[in-house]
């Protein structure tokens, strides 16, 4: 962006962050193009960053990309980002649409399994394709984003608050190691990394590294009102060990932190280090998101949270 | 539940357009001067833009009897000049298919040697005839240019003037809606050119905005003299 409002440059800097921002014609909170939040609490520490791309700022775009978490209970944390997609004309406004109906299911889901992460994507379909049906019916289309949910259980706490033997059994929680078990479902090209001692797993198949870049991704909302659509949704699990963070990202950023291993990988990795301590601040992290490299100017978001251990 | 390291090796996006220009005799005078007018214009307006060129690479492919590479893939911020075009001979639309394929898959390899991820390239294949090769033999150099099992197939605008023939331009452009243009009947080809190159910027810049925000794309550009070739739908 503008001299001096750039992050850090990670890899071969980008030209067009030296470009000046124009003023948007119009800008409201909830739109705006730099957003950052986060908190901690006996369980989870979450942080979140989403930064519109040079790509949108230059152009007087709004960030497409938006985010939720819940925290329902102690021990439970779900955590949703969307990507709306920019050439469907209203991408932003359904990214916003889906996280938020994900959210509402979300907070009052009784099991967290990967059902509930379909079931949340399907909630977010219905939303977009809600939205749209009354002014102008089969343009649902126009709202189109990815989706991704993670829903976080922390083995230090019961999901009712219970204590450890008292949730065994159907849940698949294990021991209260200090660590979480993570249940994650998405549609389209946005992901979930599990960062454990510096080092990035990706926990959703990863795009072809052998040919060329992905050109076309899944998207909600599902194409009828079917479940049938729900079989898009790809699920997975993981474990997060102590000390281990859950990063949910867009491509803006997924895409530059797989090309960039020894750029942006190690140096947002190295950033993510202080979260769980509290040292890392929402708005340090929405600086360093907002980092320059070149052929890298999609919106960015990250949703990250670490499970805190007991005590 | 898949698991997977990152990989070791910095790579950049790259969106690579190449421009297949027909230069055989037909093209002598006005067409082929308004090209060389503005092939400038043109690096002016994408190479100048730091949001377009940092991810655009453009090369230019001329044919006749034979084609050739007259602008290797280049990013065109770093072009001092572009080259000049001239005509040739007959119209070989074989000799253009089998060198972009051959142009193509050596410029693939040459770029995940120095570290980029392309995303599909894009050939703006313009001419002003009908081709003068058999037609089993381009046909076949089609065939093998867009095959889907050769990973690196490129999506294909095609644009054409004069006695060009819009049903040949529609194979050209694999009968794919809004992908294949011809001018508008008795619109002259000084007029026309100018209007193309204008819009292959355009569909460039598109397109490159396109790749920046997610869903990447080849957008076809807007054409007042030009009008898109119908093709049917499939069942």
């Amino acid at each position: 962006m503008s001299p001096g409002w750039a992050g850090p440059t990670w890899g071969e800097p980008s030209p067009a962050t030296d470009a000046p921002v124009p003023v948007r014609a119009r800008a409201c909170a909830p739109v705006a193009n730099y957003r950052a939040d986060g908190g901690q609490s006996a369980d989870f520490v979450v942080l979140a960053a989403s930064v519109a791309g040079a790509a949108h700022r230059l152009v007087g775009r709004r960030c497409e990309d938006s985010y939720a978490w819940v925290r329902p209970g102690p021990g439970r944390l779900g955590l949703i980002v969307a990507d709306g997609v920019s050439t469907a004309g209203r991408g932003g406004e359904g990214a916003d649409l889906a996280v938020g109906a994900a959210a509402r299911y979300v907070s009052g889901c009784g099991d967290w399994d990967e059902l509930a992460c379909r079931a949340a994507a399907r909630r977010a379909s219905d939303e977009l394709s809600s939205a749209i049906a009354v002014p102008a019916p089969g343009t649902a289309a126009a709202l189109s984003t990815t989706f991704v949910v993670a829903l976080v259980t922390a083995r230090t706490v019961g999901v009712d608050g219970a204590d450890e033997d008292d949730r065994a059994g159907g849940r698949g929680v294990g021991g209260g190691d200090g660590g979480a078990d993570v249940v994650l479902g998405r549609v389209g090209d946005s992901t979930a990394f599990r960062l454990a001692e510096g080092v990035w797993q990706e926990l959703f198949l990863p795009p072809d590294n052998d040919d060329l870049r992905h050109t076309a991704t899944d998207v909600l909302p599902f194409s009828n009102q079917g479940d049938g659509d729900a079989t898009r949704v790809e699920t997975g699990s993981a474990h997060l060990p102590r000390g281990a963070a859950i990063v949910l990202l867009t491509d803006g950023i997924a895409d530059p932190l797989r090309d960039g291993p020894a750029t942006v990988a190690p140096a947002l990795a190295e950033l993510l280090r202080a979260g769980p301590s509290g040292r890392l601040s929402p708005l340090s992290l929405a600086a360093a998101a907002d980092f320059s490299r070149r052929g890298c100017q999609d919106d960015r978001t990250i949703l990250a949270a670490w499970p805190r251990p007991p005590g | 539940m898949a698991s997977q390291y990152l990989g070791t090796e910095e790579r950049y996006a790259v969106f690579p357009f190449y421009l297949c220009l027909d230069v055989s005799q037909s093209m002598a005078g006005p067409p082929i001067d308004e090209v060389n007018a503005e092939l400038p214009q043109l690096r002016a307006s994408v190479g100048q833009d730091p949001a377009v060129a940092e991810v655009i690479r453009f090369g230019i492919v001329t044919f006749s009897d034979v084609a050739r590479t007259i602008l290797g893939l280049a990013d065109l911020a770093l072009v001092q000049s572009m080259p000049r075009v001239e005509v040739e001979g007959r119209t070989s639309y074989a000799s253009a298919f089998e060198h972009l394929r051959r142009v193509i898959e050596a410029d693939y390899h040459a770029g995940r040697a120095a570290g980029e991820r392309w995303y599909r390239p894009a050939v703006l294949f313009v001419s002003d005839g009908r081709p003068t090769d058999p037609e089993e033999r381009w046909l076949e150099a089609h065939r093998r240019l867009v095959d889907p099992a050769w990973r690196r197939h490129p999506n294909i605008l095609a644009f054409g003037f004069g006695e060009a023939v819009p049903e040949i331009l529609a194979t050209v452009a694999e009968n794919k809606p809004n992908r294949a243009y011809v001018a508008a009947a008795g619109a002259a080809p000084s007029a026309v050119v100018p209007e193309l190159m204008a819009g292959l910027v355009q569909s460039i810049v598109s397109s490159s905005a396109s790749a920046y925000t997610g869903a990447p794309q080849l957008v076809p550009p807007q054409l007042p003299n030009m009008q898109a070739i119908p093709v049917d739908e499939l069942e």
